[in-house]
């Protein structure tokens, strides 16, 4: 559990990785924050301050839906899942994300 | 399984039970990695950090929308008045001048006609003043020890005196021998406030030079006595 040093997410980077997570399948808010954790193997930790404003905003724009549901230990959790706004809104995230990594790291390389 | 939730009433709430079951979840991974339950429900805290903060920013998300907006355009507004310093002091000008007048220009109608006067009956308080017919006086005003003297000097009137003078409020003369009391006077003013035609309350009561009798104690030979009942009309009626 020790906590890895913590990188900080550009604005708008958490909302497609919470995107790309939730539409893997109904999930609730501790389990997006440890898919996310488990699937970056560490690097990326998203911490509750800024996890659930996120998660609220999403919801506002109708890009993912919350039902009060039962954890996997019998606890009422909210799940999120993504609506069929969100599913766009994550293809146009991921294309925008690809171009511009892709951007960052052409110069990268090119300015070595 | 998954039940609809949830008018935007309870999002507190919500964020609550969200935050509840996260801390719990840790507890749980916690307890999964050895540690004592109270140990890991102190590191789960701990880990979470600040709940207030949390529910604070979840707050400020289902509020922010108007707040930005809100924000956005006194941004704009500000940014036009910087721009046009000139344009901006014109209108600024004209607004401060349009309302000054405004409030100044209400203020004395406020006082003037709105508020009741700041006496007792306010609607029953007359102006006197005199006049002479032969135009030897031209003092108008009366002085309250003529009126003393007017109130002292005119016996009791008769009714008939006091409904005559109120049949034609606006200039009735009245006969040289009848004498009326002021209060009298006053007296069947109030009568006739119910009457429409004599709102205005303005009544004109002249004894001619030749005849003295009423005023005579009092007024200089010649001078008619008169009496304006001002402007202020059925106050109290409503």
């Amino acid at each position: 559990m020790a906590p890895l040093e913590k990188t900080d997410l550009l604005q708008g980077t958490l909302d497609l990785l919470i995107l790309k997570v939730v539409a893997l399948g109904p999930v609730h808010g501790y389990g997006i924050a440890q898919r996310i954790r488990q699937i970056s193997s560490d690097v990326l930790q998203v911490q509750q301050g800024s996890l659930y404003p996120a998660l609220h905003r999403l919801e506002k724009r109708g890009w993912i839906a919350a039902d009060w549901g039962e954890s996997e230990n019998n606890r009422q959790a909210r799940f999120y899942r993504l609506s069929a706004k969100g599913r766009k809104q994550l293809v146009a995230e991921e294309e925008t994300w690809n171009r511009l990594s892709q951007a960052v790291a052409l110069i990268l390389r090119t300015a070595e | 399984m998954p039940s609809q939730d949830q008018s935007p009433r309870n999002t507190s709430d919500n964020v609550d039970r969200e935050i509840a079951h996260h801390i719990e979840a840790l507890t749980e991974a916690n307890i999964a990695q050895g540690m004592s339950p109270e140990e890991a429900r102190h590191q789960a805290l701990i880990e979470f950090g600040g709940r207030e903060q949390v529910k604070q920013s979840v707050r400020e998300v289902h509020t922010s929308a108007i707040a930005e907006s809100i924000a956005f355009h006194l941004k704009a507004a500000l940014r036009f008045l910087r721009k046009s310093p000139s344009f901006s002091l014109a209108v600024i000008l004209t607004l401060a001048l349009g309302i000054g007048a405004n409030s100044a220009v209400f203020s004395a109608i406020d006082a003037i006609v709105l508020r009741p006067l700041p006496f007792p009956n306010g609607d029953r308080l007359v102006v006197l003043y005199q006049h002479d017919s032969k135009g030897r006086d031209a003092n108008r005003f009366v002085a309250p020890v003529r009126l003393e003297d007017w109130n002292a000097s005119t016996p009791p009137s008769s009714p008939s005196a006091a409904t005559t003078s109120t049949t034609s409020p606006k200039h009735r003369a009245l006969s040289p021998r009848k004498s009326l009391k002021f209060s009298s006077l006053l007296a069947s003013l109030k009568r006739s406030e119910s009457r429409p035609h004599s709102a205005a309350n303005s009544l004109l009561l002249k004894s001619t030079g030749e005849d003295r009798t009423p005023f005579s104690s009092a007024t200089p030979s010649g001078s008619d006595a008169s009496m304006v009942i001002p402007m202020r009309s059925g106050k109290n009626s409503t």
